[in-house]
């Protein structure tokens, strides 16, 4: 090493920053996941010992676990079809010259920008007007708008020249218009779709606002969690909080493992 | 194996203001390997578009097997493709590639996986049925491709600048292998190319376009030895241009006034005394010595430059007298011509062709 006295102090002080940085963003989850396992009534210093007793309670929560279910339900049901949806755009706006295709496309992504608080109020107003209740579906509604914006923009920016000619092909062979997109287009595209699948599964499994202002009787985890949280703070919130963060840690795990993996240079 | 010919009639594509195709009529036999040969832009990928059922011309219309086809989606046409970038399916092994086309037709899968491995003997992948498209080099996606095109056993078999991507020795071994295929399933294959070489060894036929026309369409010896116009003599291999007049005729033979002398051409066409016409000769039609089969003299040149091609030695030549007047010529391997140096010109009456200006 050929490095100087400041050197060491420069690379000294990118380490702190660093830590810093990782320290802040991890420092909460951290604190959230140790206190779940406290043992005693409040999820506060001094931690006095290990113990899963919040993590047995939370089990026997029906309620608790019910939003459980609901939240996997929801997830897996809306991003299935924000994942079709939004496949089915990207395919049609990509091989198709279609009327206007600059402002569709605009407006399919156009959601992504606005808050969620909006797109919730929105929708509340909207089902209100034609009475359709507030419940699970409605939020699910409310998850396939904001998820849909997202499975597009990443379907359509990975459908390339590529894929178009290996339909050309299909076609020429005599493939229908179904039997390209089953055969052809759809395992061609899988990394994409499941890239976008699990992305939607993951905003929509910690999604509160819009399930909040959508749901009433049977909710969603997060919800459950807020109603939790006013009775005051309790380890067992925290260790509802952790096994929300858990299973988000799983998706992205499974993102990161099944799709980015597999992606090699063609 | 099944074939049909095409009858393409008076077929024009737009582009926006850009004509690709001008009123173009071709007649291709069944059986026969064509080749439509041209620079980019010329057309010819567009033509086979259309063959193809990918696009629809604005005007004319395209039969094949005698059956009206213009308006028919490519799947329901009697023609495959094999396409420039190959374009196999990268999710599915070699076998279920091949057998693509059967699988789209209801044929069973033990019927269909026979059948591709047929096809992928007969392009010489035999028992690589197994392996993924990434697992095989440029020149054996080639032939994959070649084989699924084949395997339905199309009429007629369209293959679009197949050859571009292969490295200079594998592409003369594939155009061998197309050739032998050719003759081995019958069908009528068109190709795409714009490779003189290419084209002169595999066709049967070849059409030369430019510019969205058919400048010249016969069989590669006629195409190179008779040109039809001065585009085709200089896109099929090298040729140099002499200016000149027509001076008279005389059973059938021209004299020919040009700068570098006068000189006799046999087959004077229509040309009329007085017509200003380009004499288009080889560079292996000029001879540096006289000799007794009638060659004649075009004066003398001098050599501004030379290439040893290994069979022989190419010049470039300035004539001393016409200095408009650059040709190509084809030096002995032995004898080392040296720039600077003067030879002599002479031509035989067979050899140039006269052309328009």
């Amino acid at each position: 090493m050929r490095a100087g006295q400041g050197m060491r102090i420069g690379n000294i002080l990118a380490a702190f920053y660093a830590a810093a940085i990782y320290g802040f963003i991890f420092l909460p989850v951290v604190v959230l996941v140790l206190f779940s396992f406290q043992d005693g009534r409040f999820p506060i210093p001094p931690f006095q010992g290990f113990s899963l007793r919040w993590y047995e309670e939370l089990l026997a929560d029906r309620r608790l676990t019910a939003a459980l279910v609901n939240s996997v339900f929801v997830a897996l049901l809306s991003s299935a079809a924000a994942v079709t949806l939004g496949f089915l755009a990207a395919y049609g706006l990509a091989r198709f010259r279609l009327p206007g295709a600059g402002l569709q496309k605009a407006l399919l992504v156009a959601p992504l920008t606005v808050s969620y608080l909006i797109i919730g109020m929105g929708l509340l107003i909207t089902f209100n007007a034609i009475g359709f209740p507030r419940s699970l579906l409605a939020a699910g509604i409310g998850h396939v708008v904001i998820n849909m914006p997202l499975c597009f923009a990443i379907v359509f920016s990975q459908m390339g020249e590529h894929q178009a000619n290996a339909e050309r092909a299909a076609r020429d062979l005599g493939a229908r218009e179904w039997q390209v997109l089953a055969l052809v287009t759809v395992p061609m595209m899988w990394p994409s779709l499941f890239a976008s699948f699990f992305l939607s599964m993951t905003f929509s499994w910690d999604e509160f606002i819009i399930s909040f202002l959508l749901t009433r009787f049977d909710v969603t985890l997060p919800v459950e969690i807020w109603n939790m949280l006013r009775s005051g703070l309790n380890p067992k919130t925290n260790a509802a909080g952790s096994l929300v963060f858990g299973i988000s840690v799983v998706l992205v795990l499974m993102l990161e493992l099944t799709v980015l993996r597999r992606r090699r240079p063609a | 194996m099944t074939s049909a010919g095409i009858d393409i009639r008076g077929v024009t594509q737009r582009f926006g203001s850009f004509v690709a195709l001008d009123d173009v009529s071709l007649q291709i036999g069944q059986g026969e390997f064509a080749v439509l040969l041209g620079p980019s832009g010329s057309g010819k990928t567009t033509l086979l578009s259309i063959v193809g059922g990918f696009l629809v011309p604005q005007a004319g219309n395209v039969s094949i097997g005698g059956e009206d086809m213009t308006l028919v989606p490519p799947a329901k046409r009697p023609t495959t493709t094999v396409f420039q970038d190959y374009a196999l399916f990268p999710h599915m092994t070699i076998l279920a590639n091949v057998g693509f086309g059967l699988r789209m037709r209801g044929v069973g899968r033990r019927e269909r996986d026979r059948k591709a491995e047929e096809m992928l003997s007969l392009v010489g992948l035999g028992g690589q049925g197994r392996k993924k498209p990434h697992e095989l080099s440029g020149g054996q996606r080639q032939r994959v491709a070649l084989a699924r095109s084949l395997a339905v056993d199309p009429a007629v078999l369209l293959l679009d600048e197949p050859l571009g991507a292969l490295d200079m020795k594998l592409r003369r071994q594939m155009q061998e292998e197309l050739k032998r295929i050719q003759r081995e399933v019958g069908t009528t294959f068109v190709h795409v190319t714009h490779d003189q070489e290419e084209a002169m060894a595999i066709a049967d036929r070849i059409v030369v376009m430019n510019g969205g026309r058919i400048e010249d369409d016969g069989p590669p010896e006629r195409v190179y030895l008779r040109p039809r116009s001065r585009f085709s003599a200089d896109f099929m291999g090298l040729s140099c241009f002499l200016a000149g007049t027509i001076a008279h005729i005389e059973a059938g033979r021209a004299r020919v006034l040009t700068a570098a002398g006068d000189i006799l051409v046999e087959e004077a066409g229509s040309w009329r005394p007085g017509d200003r016409v380009t004499l288009s000769i080889r560079p292996e039609h000029f001879h540096t010595e006289p000799g007794e089969d009638g060659r004649q003299s075009l004066g003398q040149a001098v050599v501004e430059s030379v290439s040893f091609l290994g069979t022989h030695h190419q010049a470039k030549v300035r004539h001393t007298e016409d200095d408009g007047f650059r040709a190509t010529v084809l030096l002995p391997q032995t004898g080392e011509p040296r720039p600077g140096d003067r030879i002599g010109l002479w031509v035989r009456p067979d050899t140039p062709v006269i052309l328009g200006r």
